[in-house]
């Protein structure tokens, strides 16, 4: 699941030079350019910290296509949650969550999408930011060095419909594109309330991709660190992993 | 100056002793009668700054407001009918014994004992019916509607499922609705226990569903648990949090009022918790054990220097002389400071420890001139002239360590530095105006006797080990340098210790029961406070809070007043009353439908259950896994649980049918007849409306604010615990305080302040050398040793595995006035004595620091058998700081003496 957001802030090669002229907006096609994807599996765990600093980690395999528009989760443990299943399709617009125990399908309301999944720090569409070129409008606010890389900081408000937060700022690699960080505002929040950490940028296949991703709730001291495990792309899914009429089977 | 005084006190005790000791017997008296007005404030507000806003806050809500979870009376066992039984008659007993009136005084409440103003064992039954569903959201209305407005067994359950699969869809609103989940299963739990013991043939009392129908639609009244193992009761105390020592008896009383109870009842325990019986449990531990121990020091220093003087009688002036200095001490601190506090408690030990050794250098330097055959007068001169001087100096720089702590900002280190520092001074004083006299009237008695005076052996092997250090300088100097650099490389390790508990004596039932409480509750008593002004703020901020996921749960007078939209929730009330009016029928389990829905709407609850219980466990809300697995199990052990089974025999028709008919009926009825009380009157609660006592929990003796409680889901024993819901609480609200705030703020406030303490007492001590010596390499040679006694300490303290607290910080400033009299006495007489004196020097004052040294050990190294933990520790840093302080004077101060001699005496 994690894996959407790491297959769209994925860079695919780093053969394109940019000039430093480049616009905001010439900078979002990019991103969305270099994390375009036809389809991938991944295998991931994720760690959960509280507040208290109590852990939970949840292990889980995912299937994605066309860039994240459709994708399948399916959790592998803690034993409780195994063969949990969450399906999102329409860009996010649609979900459904299966229970393998109670093999119950249940769909939720697209309200959930800001809801955060499985207990994470990640919601929905933090796991479907799809196109952000088609959801942000973007202000190049300057560069900046970010994990040892030098990156555009752009920042980004919503287009109406489009996600909860009131903005989001992206360090974004200046020659590769790779998302290294994002803070997220809520509305009315002067300070960022989320921040997400991507690190251990390595190639798998053609792409380089952030395999470790921390998630923190700056307000509510928990953190969620994404690892993944082994990824692959451009493998073929058969279209009934995403029907929800599907999800028993 | 100091000349002049010292030739005054040479007057004084060759020429006019009976002035001494009728001035001594005076101020002593005057002093002592001071002192009988001191009192003891042992609360934790008394040690922080009273002008930080927590501070300030606390002390407001604790004078205006009740704290009923300072008492608390927890009551558990298996049954949790008989833990209701049990309640019932503890609060019973409590009122009847123990609640004062209305109308009395504070004397009155003293002397009759009657010490509390409340007793909360359960809401009020009657007033939670008639109140309950005018209180919630409306669209909690219209849940609870649709849930009840079908009063038969399968119309029940089936809006039950309904609800839950419109509700709990995800883990995050499983997270927001926990408290609201946990309250639902508790009365499910039973409810289903019931419906399977009556499908299986047993008779269900009447009582027992009633009861049953109360728990899944006002909730239980009582405070239990979630394994429903446990009841709590409260006791909001009449008597000010101030007056610790009434405080203390109230929980005496307690404990001698439920004593029948606990007989009665042996198969249950009754016990006390909260901060009131910790601090009871804590003065019952350390008590007489502290007494004992206290003699047993004073014993052993008793008899050490007995063994050293050959004789009774000097200890026991030694130990008059700075008698006379504590009282005096008290005196003071009486008229200055008026109280002790939980630090200041301690000046007696810390004095006697640092007032002995000034007595000791005094007496045996008297002693040592006896025994050269001078004369008294003579002997008295010498003594007063010239250990005085070292004496003095001594005292001075240690008194001045104490006095610059009162730069710091938090009170417990200002008054531990002041009183501490005064201490001193006046221990100083005691020993240098009396001591004298009554040495020189000893000799002089002895002598009218023809008795002979003993002389004191020397003692050899110190000025041997000095003289052999001082031959081999470089190398002590290097083994001391790696040690050194060691020592700071262990302290730099040593952690903080953020659970006060750990301070406290082990095995304390009290605290025990704290972290039981947690287990089986989820969440923690250990409660932070914030006042607003308004009942709507109130309820706005209490369910800011609710959101927060380190917050167990929130009390605030806005859960006992209906909510300015209560009008839509009206039109749901109303429909809910006509449906238990008019649509009000059994359902008839013989009726095979019936029992087809109803084996089918039970299935459905487990599967919604297990389905909860996943989102539970990924949302991490540990009260719902815990409350469903009784009722499901786990994965691996679902088809044995209650719920399953359940759902399996009315499936397969395996069911006592006709007597399910009897559960179902009486069910119904319940329900209904539930359900009409709870809609009878639909005017809206109000502030007048509640309870009194439930009003006083909240609203402040003025009238002018209310109370919100916010409980941690855990007890906060560590830092990052601490800080995480200091965060969270004030990322909501400014100025919420309570334990949790005071103990986050008493360990930084003493981390930051302990350090800044030590600074301030080593560059004090450092300028008194300075200003003592009037040469800053001599200055920084006596002062050397210090430095390498607190890293050395501290290194120690890494090897035991101890961890630093706001007790034992205090004693690093102490090591350094206690420490630094070896170095200056040393070096005085080698000064004294010139280039060659070195090892006369030693044999001279290494008898009298040696003595200092082995009492100040013997003083401090016997509060590490104290049981409260906290005082163990500080026992610890301060035996091995003095001692560390004794052997690096004797080892590495005349190895540099060695190396540096000869600057010392060129220049001089």
């Amino acid at each position: 699941m994690r894996n959407m957001i790491i297959l769209l802030i994925a860079a695919a090669a780093l053969a394109f030079p940019v000039s430093a002229e480049m616009s905001a907006s010439e900078i979002l096609k990019k991103i969305d350019l270099q994390e375009s994807f036809r389809s991938n599996y991944a295998v991931m765990k994720q760690i959960i910290t509280t507040s208290g600093g109590s852990k939970r980690t949840l292990e889980m395999k995912a299937w994605a296509v066309n860039n994240g528009d459709r994708q399948l989760s399916e959790y592998l443990s803690p034993p409780d949650v195994r063969g949990q299943k969450i399906l999102m399709t329409d860009d996010g617009d649609n979900i459904w969550m299966y229970n393998a125990e109670t093999r119950r399908t249940r769909k939720l309301g697209s309200s959930m999408k800001s809801k955060k999944v499985m207990g994470s720090d990640f919601t929905y569409e933090d796991q479907n930011m799809g196109n952000i070129s088609t959801k942000y409008s973007a202000v190049l606010k300057g560069t900046e060095n970010f994990g040892g890389a030098e990156c555009y900081v752009l920042e980004l408000k919503p287009l109406p419909n489009g996600p909860s937060y009131s903005k989001i700022v992206i360090w974004v690699g200046k020659t590769d594109f790779i998302t290294r960080k994002i803070d997220f505002y809520e509305k009315g929040g002067t300070s960022p309330f989320k921040r997400l950490v991507m690190e251990d940028i390595r190639k798998a296949g053609s792409k380089n991709v952030p395999f470790k991703m921390t998630m923190r709730n700056l307000q509510e001291n928990t953190e969620t660190v994404t690892i993944i495990t082994e990824i692959k792309y451009d493998i073929n899914i058969p279209d009934s992993y995403f029907k929800s009429s599907a999800l028993g089977r | 100056m100091r000349n002049k005084i010292l030739e005054i006190l040479i007057h004084f005790a060759v020429n006019r002793r009976k002035i001494i000791y009728l001035s001594t017997a005076v101020i002593t008296v005057v002093m002592l009668i001071f002192s009988f007005f001191l009192k003891m404030d042992m609360r934790w507000t008394a040690l922080l700054p009273q002008n930080l806003p927590i501070v300030k806050q606390f002390v407001n809500i604790d004078t205006n407001f009740l704290q009923p979870a300072n008492m608390i009376i927890a009551v558990s066992g298996e049954d949790p009918v008989m833990l209701e039984k049990i309640t019932d008659e503890i609060t019973a007993l409590l009122n009847r014994e123990l609640v004062a009136d209305d109308d009395m005084s504070m004397d009155e409440i003293k002397s009759t004992g009657r010490y509390a103003r409340y007793i909360y064992g359960k809401l009020p039954e009657e007033w939670l019916e008639r109140n309950a569903l005018k209180l919630i959201k409306p669209y909690d209305t219209e849940r609870i509607g649709n849930i009840f407005s079908d009063s038969s067994l399968a119309g029940y359950l089936r809006g039950l499922n309904d609800d839950f699969e419109s509700e709990y869809t995800d883990a995050e609103n499983v997270a927001d609705q926990e408290r609201q989940i946990v309250s639902s299963l508790n009365g499910l739990e039973n409810f289903i226990n019931l419906m399977n013991k009556s499908v299986h043939g047993e008779d269900v009392p009447e009582i027992m569903i009633v009861r049953s129908v109360r728990d899944l639609t006002t909730g239980n009244p009582y405070m239990l648990s979630l394994d429903s193992k446990m009841a709590l009761i409260m006791v909001a105390s009449a008597i000010p949090s101030d007056d610790a020592q009434t405080m203390i008896l109230i929980d005496y009383r307690i404990e001698d009022i439920l004593r029948p109870l606990q007989q009665k009842y042996p198969e249950y325990r009754i016990e006390r918790t909260g901060m009131t019986a910790i601090g009871r449990d804590e003065m019952d531990s350390i008590g007489s054990y502290t007494a004992v121990l206290t003699f047993f020091t004073f014993v052993l220093i008793f008899i050490f220097l007995m063994w050293n003087y050959r004789s009774i009688t000097i200890p026991l002036l030694n130990l008059l002389g700075i008698t006379a200095g504590i009282i005096w001490t008290m005196g003071i601190i009486a008229i200055t400071i008026g109280t002790l506090n939980l630090i200041t408690s301690m000046m007696m030990i810390v004095l006697l420890g640092l007032g002995i050794d000034f007595t000791i250098h005094l007496s045996t330097r008297f002693q040592e001139e006896i025994s050269r055959g001078n004369s008294i007068e003579n002997a008295l001169r010498v003594t007063i002239r010239e250990t005085g001087k070292g004496v003095i100096t001594g005292a001075l720089t240690t008194s001045a360590a104490f006095y610059a702590l009162m730069i710091a900002d938090t009170p417990a280190i200002v008054q531990f530095g002041f009183c501490s520092g005064t201490g001193i001074l006046l221990t100083l004083l005691s020993g240098m105006w009396l001591l004298p006299a009554f040495l020189a009237s000893r000799i002089q008695s002895k002598l009218a006797k023809g008795k002979e005076v003993r002389k004191i052996k020397d003692l050899k092997s110190i000025s041997v080990i000095a003289v052999f250090m001082n031959r081999h300088s470089g190398r002590v100097v290097a083994v001391s340098v790696i040690l050194f650099i060691l020592g700071i490389w262990g302290g730099s390790k040593i952690d903080w210790e953020w659970n006060f508990m750990n301070l406290e004596p082990e095995g304390l039932r009290s605290i025990g029961l704290m972290d039981e409480i947690v287990d089986r509750y989820k969440l923690s008593v250990t409660t932070s406070m914030l006042t607003v002004p308004g009942i709507e703020e109130s309820r706005k901020l209490s369910s800011q809070f609710k959101a927060k996921n380190v917050v167990g749960d929130v009390n605030d007078i806005s859960q006992y007043i209906s909510r300015p939209d209560f009008d839509e929730a009206l039109v749901h009330l109303k429909n809910l009353k006509v449906s238990a009016r008019s649509d009000f029928k059994f359902s008839d389990p013989d009726n095979p439908d019936i029992r087809q829905q109803l084996a089918e709407e039970t299935d459905r609850l487990w599967a919604n259950l297990v389905e909860i219980q996943a989102l539970s466990v990924t949302g991490g809300q540990d009260r719902i896994v815990e409350k469903i697995s009784s009722l499901i199990g786990d994965r691996d052990t679902r088809d044995n649980s209650v719920m399953r089974k359940l759902a399996d025999d009315l499936l397969n028709g395996n069911a006592d049918w006709k007597n399910l008919k009897s559960f179902s009926d009486t069910f119904s009825h319940a329900l209904n007849e539930k359900i009409l009380r709870m809609t009878e009157n639909l005017d809206p609660v109000k502030e007048n409306d509640i309870p009194k006592d439930i009003l006083a929990q909240f609203k402040s003796k003025k009238g002018d604010s209310y109370l919100i409680h916010i409980l941690p889901k855990k007890n906060l024993y560590t830092r990052k615990d601490l800080e995480s819901f200091q965060s969270v609480v004030s990322s909501v609200a400014k100025g919420v305080t309570g334990n949790p705030q005071l103990i986050l703020k008493m360990n930084t406030e003493t981390m930051r302040e302990g350090g800044k303490a030590v600074l301030a007492a080593a560059i004090a001590i450092f300028f008194l050398l300075l200003v003592d010596f009037k040469r800053p390499l001599i200055a920084l040679l006596t002062f050397l040793p210090l430095f390498g006694s607190i890293s050395l300490t501290l290194g120690i303290m890494y090897i035991f595995k101890q961890k630093f607290n706001y007790i034992n910080m205090i004693a690093l400033p102490v090591i350094l006035g206690i420490g630094i009299d070896d170095g200056v006495h040393l070096m005085h007489r080698y000064l004294e004595g010139g280039r060659e004196s070195l090892e006369k020097s030693c044999e001279s004052v290494g008898r009298a620091i040696f003595l200092t040294t082995v009492t100040t050990m013997l003083g401090f190294g016997c509060l590490m058998f104290y049981l409260m933990r906290g005082m163990a520790s500080m026992g610890f840093v301060l035996f091995f700081g003095v001692g560390f302080c004794f052997l690096i004077t004797i080892t590495l101060l005349p190895a540099l003496i060695k190396i540096f001699d000869k600057i010392i005496f060129r220049k001089k």
